[in-house]
C-alpha cells in the first residue's frame, strides 16, 4: 500500500494562509496607514499650534498692551488705537515677515473684522470665535487663495483671545476680561506635503513589512510544511510496515493450529487467534485464568500478582480435567508494564495416548514376562522328560543280563535324547515364537518344540504369548498335535 | 520278581520313555503294553485290561487328567500312576481326586519306581480293588 499523492493546490497562496487570513494582513496594513495618515495630520496642528503658541507669546502682549493700553487709547473712543491701521500694522508686520505668518486678523467680540494683515474682509470663524472669546485658543484648518490656475493653499488658523491689561502691569494676564480675538493664519501647504510624504513612505513600509512578514511566514510554513510532509511521509510509511506486519502476524497466528493469546498486565485478553476463538469463544476483555481454564486465580506461580517477565512453560490442568501446554513469553509495554504472548496447546489427547500407550507398554512387558515363564515352564517340562528318558534308559543299561543288543540300543537312544537336548539348548537364543497351551490346573506352559523333534527334527521355532496381546503376533495352538508334524 | 500276572500300560508321548519304562517294567517281571497317547491307551485297554497305568499328563491328543476318568470308567480297578514332568500341588490334588493311587514327578529313580509298584500292586492285590 503506497502513500496517497498529494494533488498541488489550485490556488498556492491560499495552501498555507486562508482568506480570512490574507483579508486581516491586508485590514491592518490598511489600518497602518490611515493610523499613520491621522498621526501625520495631527502632527500638522500639532507643530501649528506650537508655532502659533511661540509668536502668540508676544503678539498677543504687544497687541493686548500697546494697542488696548487704557490711558493710550481712551481718547480715541477704545478703537481708536485698533482703527489705526498703520499702528497696528508696526506692530504685526515683523511678526508676519520673521514668524513666517500668512495673515493676522483683529475681531472684536461681536465677530466683526477690526483688522486684517492683508486687506481681505475674511469672515470669522463664529464657533471658534466665540470659544476663543471664552479664552481658548482655537484652530481650524483653511485655505488660502491662490494665483489663478494654481492650487489653493493649505492653512491653519488659531484664534486667540486678547485681554484687558491691568494698567502698570508688564505682563500677560492669564486671564480676565476680553477685548477681542485675533486669528493667526499660517501656511501649512509645504509642512502637509513634507508630512503626507511621510505619512506614504511609512505606508509603503507598513505594506512592504507586510508583505515581507507574509513571504518570511509563507517560507517558514512551507519549510515547516516540508518536513510535515516528509514526516507525514514517513509515519505513512512505517505505519504502512506495521499494517503489513501486523497482516502477515495476524495470518500467521490465524492458520497456527495452536491457540495463541495475548494478555495484557491485568490478565485481561487483548488478542486471541482463531482456533482459540473457536474453542473458547470471543473472551477479549476477560481474565485470561478465568475465561480459558476456569480457574478463580492465576496459574503457574502468578498468584501474587507480579508477573516476572521471563519466558516460562508449563502444563496446566484445569478442573474440568482438561489438560493444556502453555509457553508464554513477556511483550513489555511502552509503560513499563508487562504483557505476555502465551501459546495454548490443548495436549489432553496426547496425555491420553501417552496413559494408553505406558499401560500397553505395561501390558506386553507383563505378557512378555509371563511368556518367559511360560517358556522356562515349557522347558523345564521337556528337560525333565528328557532326563527320565535317559535315567530309565541308562537304569536299563546298568541292569545285569540285559542282552548286548537293547544295550547298545539304549545307549544309542540315549544319546539320540542328549542331543535333542543339545539341539533345544544351542537354538534357545533363537526362540522367537511362542505357542501356549494351557494346562489343567491353570499352568500354562511353552511347548519348544513347534516342528518335529528328535534327530531328524529340523530348527526349533517356539513361541509365544498368550494371543490377547496381537503385537506379539502368532497364532494360539491349544491342541499341541497342531504343532508338530 | 515281580508277579508277571500283571499287566502294567504305560501312557506317555515320549518314546524314549515309553521304550526305557517297558524294558525296565519288563526286567522286573511284569507285562508291559505302551500307548503313546490317549486312543492309544483306550484301544489298548479293549484288548487287555491291565492292572495298572502310568500316565502322563501331557498328552499329544488329550489331557492326562482327561483320559483318567475314561480309563477307570472301562477299567474300574485299574491302578492309575500319574507322571509328569511339570506337576504342581493342584494338579496333584486334581488327580488323586479323580482317582490316581500315585503322583510322580519326572526325572525319578527307576529303581523306586520298582519298588513302588511292587507295592501298589501288593496292595491292590491284597486289598482286592484300586484305591478310591
Amino acid at each position: 500500500m503506497s502513500p496517497a499523492p498529494t494533488t498541488p493546490h489550485p490556488f498556492p497562496l491560499f495552501r498555507y494562509f486562508s482568506l480570512t487570513t490574507l483579508v486581516a494582513m491586508v485590514v491592518g496594513a490598511v489600518a497602518v496607514a490611515v493610523v499613520v495618515g491621522r498621526l501625520a495630520s495631527r502632527e500638522v496642528v500639532t507643530r501649528s499650534e506650537a508655532h502659533v503658541a511661540r509668536v502668540a507669546q508676544d503678539l498677543t502682549y504687544e497687541l493686548s498692551h500697546t494697542l488696548l493700553f487704557p490711558g493710550r487709547n481712551q481718547g480715541e473712543g477704545g478703537e481708536g488705537a485698533l482703527a489705526d491701521r498703520q499702528a497696528v500694522q508696526r506692530v504685526v508686520a515683523p511678526h508676519i515677515t520673521f514668524a513666517d505668518l500668512a495673515t493676522v486678523r483683529i475681531y472684536r467680540p461681536d465677530g466683526t473684522l477690526l483688522y486684517s494683515s492683508d486687506g481681505e474682509p475674511v469672515a470669522a470663524d463664529l464657533p471658534a470665535l466665540a470659544r476663543a472669546r471664552a479664552g481658548a485658543i482655537v484652530s481650524r484648518p483653511t485655505t488660502l487663495s491662490a494665483p489663478p490656475g494654481s492650487e489653493p493653499r493649505r492653512a491653519l488658523t488659531t484664534y486667540l483671545p486678547l485681554y484687558e491689561i491691568p494698567a502698570g502691569s508688564r505682563q500677560l494676564p492669564a486671564g480676565g476680561a476680553v477685548l477681542g480675538v485675533y486669528a493667526i493664519t499660517q501656511d501649512v501647504t509645504d509642512l502637509t506635503l513634507r508630512l503626507a510624504r511621510t505619512r506614504d513612505a511609512i505606508w509603503l513600509l507598513a505594506a512592504g513589512s507586510m508583505a515581507a512578514l507574509y513571504l518570511v511566514l509563507l517560507g517558514i510554513v512551507r519549510r515547516a510544511a516540508r518536513h510535515l510532509a516528509a514526516d507525514r511521509q514517513e509515519i505513512v510509511a512505517g505505519h504502512h510496515a506495521l499494517v503489513e506486519q501486523r497482516d502477515r502476524l495476524d495470518t500467521i497466528l490465524a492458520n497456527l493450529q495452536e491457540g495463541v493469546a495475548l494478555y495484557d498486565s491485568d490478565h485481561r485478553v487483548v488478542f486471541m487467534n482463531r482456533p482459540l476463538v473457536e474453542r473458547f469463544g470471543d473472551c477479549r476483555g476477560e481474565l485470561c485464568y478465568q475465561a480459558l481454564f476456569g480457574l478463580a486465580r492465576p496459574c503457574c506461580g502468578e498468584s501474587t500478582g507480579e508477573r516476572t517477565c521471563g519466558k516460562s512453560w508449563f502444563s496446566l490442568m484445569t478442573p474440568k480435567g482438561e489438560t493444556y501446554e502453555l509457553f508464554t513469553t513477556p511483550v513489555p509495554q511502552p509503560d513499563g508494564r508487562c504483557w505476555t504472548l502465551e501459546l495454548v496447546r490443548d495436549i489432553g489427547e496426547r496425555v491420553c495416548l501417552e496413559r494408553e500407550r505406558v499401560a500397553r507398554g505395561e501390558e506386553v512387558e507383563r505378557a512378555r514376562q509371563a511368556a518367559v515363564a511360560q517358556l522356562l515352564v515349557g522347558l523345564n517340562h521337556e528337560l525333565n522328560n528328557s532326563l527320565m528318558g535317559i535315567l530309565t534308559t541308562l537304569h536299563v543299561i546298568e541292569q545285569e543280563g540285559v542282552a548286548a543288543a537293547v544295550r547298545t540300543e539304549a545307549a544309542a537312544r540315549v544319546r539320540g535324547e542328549l542331543e535333542r537336548m543339545r539341539v533345544l539348548v544351542t537354538h534357545l537364543p533363537g526362540i522367537t515364537e511362542v505357542g501356549v497351551i494351557n494346562y489343567v490346573g491353570g499352568v500354562s506352559m511353552v511347548d519348544p518344540w513347534l516342528v518335529p523333534k528328535g534327530p531328524q527334527g529340523g530348527e526349533i521355532a517356539v513361541a509365544s504369548l498368550d494371543l490377547s496381546v496381537p503385537e506379539l503376533g502368532g497364532e494360539r495352538r491349544a491342541d499341541r498335535s497342531t504343532t508338530r508334524t | 520278581m515281580a508277579d508277571p500276572s500283571f499287566l502294567i500300560l504305560v501312557v506317555d508321548d515320549e518314546e524314549l520313555i515309553r521304550w526305557s519304562l517297558q524294558q525296565v517294567l519288563a526286567s522286573d517281571g511284569y507285562r508291559v503294553v505302551v500307548a503313546a497317547d490317549g486312543g492309544e491307551a483306550l484301544a489298548r485297554l479293549a484288548e487287555a485290561e491291565p492292572d495298572l497305568c502310568l500316565l502322563d499328563l501331557k498328552l499329544p491328543d488329550c489331557d492326562g487328567l482327561q483320559l483318567l476318568p475314561q480309563l477307570h470308567a472301562r477299567v474300574p480297578h485299574l491302578l492309575v500312576v500319574v507322571m509328569t514332568a511339570y506337576g504342581s500341588s493342584e494338579i496333584e490334588g486334581e488327580a488323586r481326586r479323580l482317582g490316581a493311587v500315585d503322583f510322580l514327578r519326572k526325572p525319578f529313580d527307576p529303581g523306586a519306581l520298582s519298588l513302588r509298584l511292587r507295592t501298589l500292586l501288593g496292595q491292590g492285590v491284597r486289598d482286592g480293588c484300586r484305591v478310591e
